[in-house]
């Protein structure tokens, strides 16, 4: 069996490239997915959004590498508190909002609340009301445990992972809220070039705030003894060379080899599966379960949902389209983050050139399991990176990623011009 | 008779002692011929400040907030360093007399700017007009290269694509690269192997697979002469593979092609993150010491093991300068003083630190042998001319033309350009080390090698086999 051959390759590789196709597919299906769920909620193409997969890199990085600062620790733990206040305060957003809940507790207030409310500041009574207070209890306990979490010296994972979410999650909703926001009722060619500016101030930002370095995440890596890196500074009254100490966690330890699979017998030689490629298609799969679980059977889903389908209408029947908006965004955010701190652990590091044009590279993975689906994202992606892998195989790197994906993509929208998965629409005249 | 023959030769030997001297002194001195002890550059034959010039500019543009942003900040940062010192006393003075200072441009790597920067800076009239213009990439000198003879301005290029310097028709244009050409790169890496490969305990004939980036760069090593030159060496062809430099996300397939195609030794011509990406493969692939990998002088920088830590140990290139750590170097000495003083003390935290730490590269190192080179040049172009305002590219171009050799920063770089040479023309062989030693560990680039010329691998080059 290891012997067979199918036009010139060996089974072998045609199984050992499909699977890196399928992982690396994995990758640009988790990027596609945050693409489409923004397309799908608010009809916006977001091309900012490999600049938020870089900037949610970053979060994760900056405290995996560095450890949370005092002023990093109580900034992100009083986020995390809002952001809890914020959950329990919409709950049920699909069914009861906001405005309701507290009309139920103006009942309960005393007589300066009401007088509060009256005079417009309703955000005071906002803060008065019993689901604020009720907010209050999970808010202080996810406060602490986030402060707890950020200063775990053993697992630098876990508190970069706990910034890039909480980070990415804020970088999302100020997005939505201050430039998307604003243009809502406006024509879509602006939102989306508006998304093109925010993905220039992030780029901007990102080297005002973190410089032009590329930054290793060393995830994948063998566990080592730190040592000090030093660096010859110059040279003494006696010719002898001076060191001085840089640093003791600036170079990435020895990278780990990949998971192998030992299919000598039966193939000839061991399947291999990279591991962050490995990681992200877990991840990627994970989401696009997460999500199907939200947009199916949440209130939050159904709400997104509707949003979807018509905002005016939407809003007419009391959801909160703005608030709904908000909570896309930052959900795709943390998706964003979590594919470029995925990108970030390959050999590229993250590099403002690497991670943001890969938002750019799954493009043809969105058209083709259709500008609106969920599952085409995930479907799409995989189709993407087989063709790619493949293609290497059979004719050469140039030939898979310059030119086979659109020519696939190009067949499927001849026959199928809504994408794979797309949804049909008919506008009656 | 004879006796006024002997008091005739006598007075002429007389009157010869006492005149020559001075009309020798009266000669015009040959200017290049007079070199500054102290810095080892040509001295001025004209002061500057005698025709009202305070301030001289050197020009360059180049991405520095996109995509290469990585290579070229520290590249501005080791410029503006260097024209620190440069117009110090200690550091000669400046031009001749007159302060050096810098104009640039960032085009943020869109070539539409570059063009717009080229027009505008070559459009400047008198003394404000730049006399040769330095730029980063490739590419956009490849473009400007036709509007640089047409407009007899001179462009000074940090990296060598064979393009750029000699174009379809390698006709020896008017860019001159700090570097040599990818080709000779190549070249040279493939005499180090043939020397070498007995004692590298690799398996099998050496053969390499190119695992480069889709770019003019990134192919610019692997050219028919290239590959006929290291057969002719021994060293074999096992294909080649260009991934985008953008969004790549792996590159298991591409070495897994390579590799069965035969390749024992993998060539990358590519940047930090391309070169980390290639060496992070060969790690995951389980071939680390079983692949040799190599690639022209960008893959020794400190963005390489920066990224990719002790599994660029190892790793082989050339090397056409002394490194940072080559410290008995007077020149090294200077620069690696002016690092610690302006970037490494200043730094209060490890992050600090860290970011000093990667401004150490090879961008930060060269700009100093380029500023240097471009004073000396200058000067020797002023020293001809009798006066700035009568230097023009032209006289550049023909200082290089007529075969200009300096070596720079007291023995880091030697340049040397003539008619037919459009880039460096020796180097060392280098590798990346990882030493150990008092408990620390050191990275370190040094050279393998002595200097030693390298082949003349462009198209009809004197080396190409026939």
């Amino acid at each position: 069996m290891s012997d067979a051959e199918i036009f010139g390759q060996s089974l072998f590789n045609i199984i050992q490239f499909t699977i890196w196709g399928i992982l690396s597919g994995g990758i640009y299906a988790l990027v596609a997915l945050g693409i489409v769920i923004i397309n799908k909620s608010s009809g916006v193409f977001n091309f900012a959004h490999g600049w938020l997969m870089f900037i949610g890199g970053l979060f994760f990085w900056q405290v995996f590498q560095n450890g949370a600062s005092n002023q990093v620790t109580v900034g992100l733990s009083l986020a995390t508190a809002f952001l809890v206040v914020g959950a329990v305060m919409t709950m049920g957003i699909g069914v009861t909002t906001v405005q309701s809940a507290t009309r139920e507790d103006k009942k309960a207030r005393s007589g300066w609340q009401a007088r509060l409310e009256k005079t417009g500041r309703k955000w005071l009574g906002l803060l008065s009301s019993r689901r604020f207070q009720i907010a209050l209890i999970p808010a202080i306990i996810a406060a602490v445990g986030m402060a707890f979490l950020l200063n775990q010296e053993e697992s630098k994972i876990l508190r970069g992972a706990m910034a890039g979410i909480v980070g990415s999650i804020l970088i999302g909703m100020f997005i939505e809220r201050f430039t998307i926001r604003p243009l809502l009722g406006q024509s879509l060619l602006t939102a989306i070039l508006m998304t093109l500016a925010v993905g220039f101030i992030i780029q901007g930002a990102t080297q005002l705030i973190w410089g032009a370095d590329e930054r290793p995440i060393p995830v994948f890596v063998e566990q080592s003894e730190k040592k000090p890196i030093s660096v010859p500074t110059g040279i003494d009254e006696n010719g002898k060379t001076i060191y001085t100490v840089i640093g003791y966690d600036i170079l990435p330890p020895r990278a780990l080899p990949d998971y192998v699979v030992n299919t000598k017998s039966a193939l000839g030689e061991p399947l291999r599966f990279p591991r962050n490629l490995t990681w992200g298609f877990a991840i990627a799969i994970s989401t696009f379960v997460g999500f199907v679980w939200l947009f199916q059977y949440t209130s939050i889903g159904l709400a997104m949902r509707a949003t979807a389908e018509n905002q005016i209408l939407a809003e007419s029947v009391g959801l909160r389209v703005r608030l709904i908006l908000a909570i896309v965004w930052g959900t795709v955010a943390v998706m964003a983050g979590i594919a470029g701190v995925i990108q970030g652990t390959g050999g590229s590091g993250l590099s403002a050139l690497v991670i943001p044009a890969l938002a750019l590279r799954v493009f043809p993975a969105v058209l083709l399991g259709g500008m609106d689906s969920v599952t085409g994202a995930l479907v799409g992606g995989i189709i993407i990176g087989i063709v790619e892998q493949l293609s290497i195989l059979f004719i050469s790197t140039t030939a898979a990623q310059e030119f086979a994906p659109f020519i696939v993509l190009i067949i499927v929208l001849y026959f199928k011009p809504t994408g794979l998965f797309g949804q049909k629409r008919i506008d009656r005249v | 008779m004879k006796k006024h023959f002997v008091i005739l030769l006598v007075l002429i030997a007389v009157l010869a002692t006492i005149a020559l001297p001075s009309a020798l002194a009266n000669r015009p001195t040959n200017p290049d011929r007079v070199v500054n002890q102290q810095t080892g550059r040509t001295e001025c034959a004209v002061n500057l400040a005698d025709e009202g010039i305070s301030e001289v500019s050197f020009f360059h543009f180049g991405d520095l907030s996109g995509p290469y942003r990585p290579i070229s900040q520290p590249l501005v940062a080791g410029l503006t360093d260097a024209m620190a010192y440069f117009n110090s006393e200690e550091g000669g003075g400046g031009l001749c007399g007159a302060q050096i200072s810098m104009v640039y441009e960032d085009t943020g790597g869109d070539a539409a700017k570059s063009t717009e920067y080229w027009a505008d800076f070559t459009s400047r009239e008198g003394n404000e007009k730049p006399r040769i213009i330095f730029l980063y990439s490739s590419t956009d000198a490849e473009n400007l290269r036709e509007q640089a003879a047409e407009l007899k301005m001179p462009i000074l290029l940090a990296a060598g694509s064979e393009k750029s310097l000699y174009g379809e028709d390698q006709t020896p244009g008017w860019v001159f690269a700090a570097i040599p050409s990818y080709v000779d790169q190549m070249g040279l890496f493939c005499e180090y192997v043939a020397e070498n490969w007995a004692s590298m305990g690799m398996e099998g004939e050496p053969k390499i697979g190119h695992l480069s980036w889709n770019i003019a760069f990134g192919q610019s090593s692997d050219t028919a002469e290239t590959r006929a030159y290291c057969e002719s060496l021994g060293v074999g062809y096992a294909g080649a593979e260009y991934f985008l430099p953008i969004g790549t996300p792996d590159l298991s397939g591409q070495l897994k092609k390579l590799t069965d195609a035969g390749a024992n030794i993998i060539y990358t011509t590519t940047l930090a993150t391309g070169s980390s990406q290639v060496i992070r493969a060969v790690v995951g692939a389980g071939l680390q010491g079983k692949i040799l990998i190599g690639g022209p002088n960008w893959i020794l920088d400190t963005s390489v093991y920066g990224l990719a830590g002790a599994d660029s140990d190892g790793v082989i290139g050339t090397l056409p300068y002394l490194w940072w750590d080559q410290l008995d170097n007077p020149g090294v000495q200077i620069v690696n003083n002016a690092w610690v003083t302006n970037r490494l003390s200043v730094a209060t935290n490890d992050e600090e630190r860290t970011a000093a730490f990667l401004t150490r590269n090879i961008a930060y190192l060269t700009s100093w042998a380029l500023l240097d080179l471009w004073i000396d040049v200058m000067t020797r172009a002023i020293n001809e001319a009798g006066s700035f305002e009568a230097v023009t590219g032209e006289s550049i171009y023909n200082l290089f033309n007529a075969g200009y050799q300096y070596t720079a920063m007291q023995g880091m770089v030697e340049y040397a350009f003539d008619a037919n040479t459009r880039s460096q023309t020796h180097a060392y062989v280098g590798a990346i080390d990882f030493v150990e030693a008092d408990g620390q560990v050191q990275p370190t680039i040094g050279p393998l090698t002595e200097l030693r010329e390298l082949p003349d691998l462009r198209v009809g080059g004197a080396d190409v086999p026939q």
